[in-house]
């Protein structure tokens, strides 16, 4: 994917520290990702 | 880009540039090599439905809130709409299309009875408490109405959406039938709690399948897993179970990288301690005894046999394809290696197993749960890790074989069998009328 319109990094638990990429506006799908909010359940990768 | 062309050769306008462009290049690219008929080109270029609801939900203070909720129906040549409903602010039309068409392509190459969908709720649910969660999914589900069901449309959990979503959004659809027909319509949507219709062993389903693809590889080219070094990105769901069936196998993990840094030890990380220590440490791998910290630019360069990308895409490309030690790259991820880093990968030799093929445990997970629903059934773990075996197994063959007669790479591979097989079911049943 080079261009993307959806940017899963902007609302991500871990997008200040996170070092597995530096493309953080082009972030679609991600194993790591988790809401910053704790009152909604952890992402289950199973599609 | 110009989509489609439309009846009496009306132009559609061209398409927003994004991800359906990216995914279209990919379907152009496989139809070219298989020369697909052009009508069949046509239909498959384009989404089927596309349903946009706007949906009012109480908050908790009293106070009503207007929803956009999305649900792209993109072909059902092979039988109904599978795909994930994700709740994201960043959720839209483009992506839920390029999405929906990427499952089409996943389902028919898995040989799977579906088609693709996708979709979502444009919405931030940091903002939102659980119960106004669980009435947001409720209500979309009820807006999205016959637009779903069981043999029509079956979403799946993403992107903050879970088996708890899915558990409301199955209750919710239930409600809506005729007391009769509740019970048999619990498999509208798939990844639901284990004890409300869910699968056992779903958690690993697309980890396993990892795993087996490298196996199968591996047997296909006569080696021996065990003793093999590799590394993981992400040690998550996938990123956790491809490593623990792989150690089973007497492979060794040497380095990984989750969001909080990169570790190594050429000597072996046991997976279970990485993991015991990674839930103690809010997720974080970062620090775990006996390893090396690693800088993030390097991760891709360590030293191994295997490489398994589980975590984001974009991360192998012609900056750091050049450095790959690794014979294998296994595509737990979704598109983890861009079109110049598989280029320089191929050039070089090294084997990639696609991620439609690699990751493709979790959408067979979620047939075998409606198939067991369907039917009534409950299946014990064993008999779904055999069946999961089974079914790749057929998969990576058929894409192995592929390759190797038209002497083209497995991605490529993937697609062509995948559309060959949606372009198959069209010749058969013609076009109607």
């Amino acid at each position: 994917m080079k261009v993307t319109t959806i940017n899963l990094c902007q609302s991500c638990l871990h997008v200040n520290p996170c070092v597995l990429t530096t493309l953080k506006e082009l972030v679609f799908s991600c194993s790591e990702f988790d809401e910053i909010n704790e009152e909604v359940p952890y992402e289950i990768k199973i599609r | 880009m110009t989509i489609a062309t439309t009846a009496k050769g009306d132009k559609k306008p061209a398409a927003k540039k994004g991800m359906m462009e990216n995914v279209l290049e990919q379907f152009n690219t496989a139809a070219d090599k298989i020369n697909l008929h052009p009508s069949i080109r046509k239909i498959l270029s384009i989404t089927n439905n596309e349903i946009i609801v706007h949906f009012p939900v109480k908050m908790d203070n009293g106070d009503v809130e207007i929803f956009t909720g999305y649900r792209v129906q993109h072909n059902n040549a092979l039988g109904p709409y599978k795909g994930g409903l994700r709740y994201h602010p960043t959720v839209d039309i483009d992506a839920a299309r390029a999405l929906a068409m990427w499952m089409t392509w996943k389902t028919s190459l898995a040989g799977l009875p579906y088609g693709g969908g996708k979709g979502g709720i444009q919405l931030d649910p940091s903002l939102y408490s659980k119960n106004e969660l669980e009435r947001i999914t409720r209500r979309f589900t009820f807006a999205l109405a016959d637009n779903i069901g069981p043999e029509h449309d079956i979403p799946a959990p993403d992107i903050n959406t879970n088996a708890q979503t899915m558990a409301w959004m199955a209750d919710t659809y239930m409600s809506t039938r005729p007391p009769a027909e509740r019970s048999a319509n619990q498999h509208v949507v798939t990844g639901k709690p284990a004890g409300s219709g869910g699968l056992e062993g779903r958690d690993r389903a697309t980890g396993y399948g990892v795993y087996l693809t490298i196996k199968f590889w591996a047997e296909n080219k006569n080696i021996d897993l065990n003793g093999k070094k590799f590394i993981v990105q992400g040690f998550g769901n996938v990123g956790y179970w491809a490593s623990h069936f792989l150690e089973t196998e007497g492979a060794k993990l040497v380095a990984v990288q989750d969001a909080f840094g990169s570790i190594q030890n050429q000597e072996g990380i046991k997976v279970a301690d990485l993991f015991n220590y990674s839930k103690a440490n809010d997720g974080s791998i970062v620090d775990f005894p006996n390893t090396e910290v690693l800088d993030g630019k390097e991760f891709f360069s360590v030293e191994c046999d295997i490489c398994i990308p589980a975590a984001l895409g974009n991360q192998i490309t012609e900056k750091n394809a050049h450095s790959i030690k690794a014979m294998l790259i296994a595509e737990g991820a979704n598109g983890p290696t861009n079109v110049e880093g598989e280029k320089i990968l191929l050039e070089r030799g090294i084997t990639i197993i696609p991620d439609i093929l690699c990751n493709s445990g979790g959408v067979i997970g979620s047939y075998f749960e409606w198939l067991q629903n369907r039917n009534g059934e409950l299946w014990m773990l064993d008999e779904v890790m055999a069946k999961l075996d089974k079914k790749l197994k057929e998969s990576y063959n058929k894409v192995h074989a592929y390759s190797e007669s038209k002497s083209m790479d497995m991605r490529t591979a993937a697609y062509c069998i995948a559309i060959e097989r949606i372009e198959k079911a069209y010749i058969q049943r013609g076009i109607f009328p």
